[in-house]
């Protein structure tokens, strides 16, 4: 395997039940990563959620996550190896 | 096979700090006492404070905060809780006992208690959440409303010849000789909560060194009683609190400025 670029790539999970739709976190992104679900949890909260076609911009700055009462944001860093693979 | 990317593994750069137990809270949406003891729960995580730290119980709607911590805790309502504190703090000086009090909690029925441990230097944490008003009644009058700020004890607003002027508890608090470190800091945008963190991590650290307690005011949003949508409270800080709670430290012990330098962030 050769591998010609490694590259880090961020990405967040919201955990729907967790989340009380104060929308602190869809404020502060300045990515626009996330929106409002047209679905509701389990306590009838139109639940933040990655928006699948935005998802990739996320920069991993954890703003949202910082700004989350309820700690329903977990960030995520990985690191992508580009290569040639036998 | 070329050019497919492979995902290396995956690491949680933000997730909830291990102390506290996967539960979801009873505050309202918005409010700002989840991201203050989720800082809380990251500076214990960080200082291995598992074994030693007591949380101590207020009460308003930080009464229960014990429970969303894996160390013990104790109840001390109505403003008692540097009292506890203090009286577990001298049994047990091995132990670290904090508390998170709302503004009617600490600045009304349990003044004399805050006055007095700071003046006597006490080595404990205090998370003092001012969102001006109490919270858990019914958004009632405290001594931290705003004038004007309309609240259910005050439904034209709270005026000064009726209902007196507000409170700062900081300013007050460090004019006193006993507390290490005293400081105001706001839940309003990412980079203030991160300010507030680094505050709090040097509230537990001080009274850990034995330099005296450790205050912390925090201006917390209660979008459910100031009658806002919760994605307008942060900015209501800016605009209605921090002219009159204008943010920064109030008293740092020079000891306490050498303890700065290992906190990160
Ligand atoms: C002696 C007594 N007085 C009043 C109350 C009612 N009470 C319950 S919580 C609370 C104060 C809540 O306000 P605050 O401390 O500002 O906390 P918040 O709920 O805003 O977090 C009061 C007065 C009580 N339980 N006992
Ligand atoms: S900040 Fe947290 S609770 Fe608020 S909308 Fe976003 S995920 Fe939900
Ligand atoms: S980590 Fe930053 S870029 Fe990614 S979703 Fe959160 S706020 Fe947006
Ligand atoms: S009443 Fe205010 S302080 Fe109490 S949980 Fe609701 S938002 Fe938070």
């Amino acid at each position: 395997m050769l591998i010609s670029e490694s590259r880090k790539t961020s990405y967040i999970v919201i955990d729907k039940d967790k989340c009380k739709a104060c929308y602190y976190c869809i404020a502060v992104c300045s990515k626009n990563v996330i929106g409002i679900s047209k679905n509701i949890n389990r306590f009838g909260f139109n639940y933040a959620e990655p928006i699948e076609e935005k998802a990739h911009e996320c920069t991993g700055c954890k703003s949202c996550a910082i700004m989350c009462p309820d700690i329903a944001i977990t960030v995520y860093s990985s690191r992508v190896l580009e290569g040639d693979i036998d | 096979m070329s050019n497919r990317g492979i995902n290396d593994m995956d690491n949680a750069i933000f997730r909830r700090p291990d102390i506290m137990p996967d539960r979801a809270t009873h505050f309202c949406p918005g409010c700002g006492h989840g991201i203050t003891q989720r800082l809380i729960g990251e500076v214990l995580d960080d200082l291995r404070l598992r074994d030693k730290a007591i949380c101590v119980g207020s009460i308003g709607c930080t009464v229960t905060s014990y429970l969303y911590y894996d160390v013990d805790g104790t109840e001390a309502p109505h403003g008692r809780a540097p009292a506890v504190a203090t009286a577990i703090k001298r049994c047990h000086p091995d132990l670290h006992p904090f508390a998170i009090q709302g503004d009617g909690d600490l600045a009304s029925i349990g003044m004399a208690e805050i006055v007095h441990a700071a003046a006597r230097g006490e080595n404990i944490t205090i998370i003092f959440a001012n969102n001006a008003n109490y919270g858990m009644t019914g958004g009632q009058l405290a001594p931290t409303t705003l004038v004007g700020m309309y609240t259910s004890s005050t439904i034209a607003g709270r005026k000064e010849d009726r209902h007196g002027f507000p409170i700062r508890v900081s300013e007050m608090l460090a004019t006193l000789d006993g507390p290490a470190y005293i400081s105001r800091v706001s839940l309003h945008n990412p980079a203030n909560v991160r300010k507030a963190r680094k505050a709090i991590e040097i509230a537990f650290r001080a009274p850990l060194e034995g330099l005296g307690m450790g205050f912390v005011e925090v201006l917390s949003m209660c979008p459910i009683n100031w009658k806002v949508e919760p994605v307008n409270a942060p900015q209501w800080i800016v605009d209605n609190m921090i002219p009159q709670y204008p943010l920064g430290e109030f008293k740092c012990k020079p000891e306490v400025e050498e303890l700065k330098k290992a906190v990160r962030g």
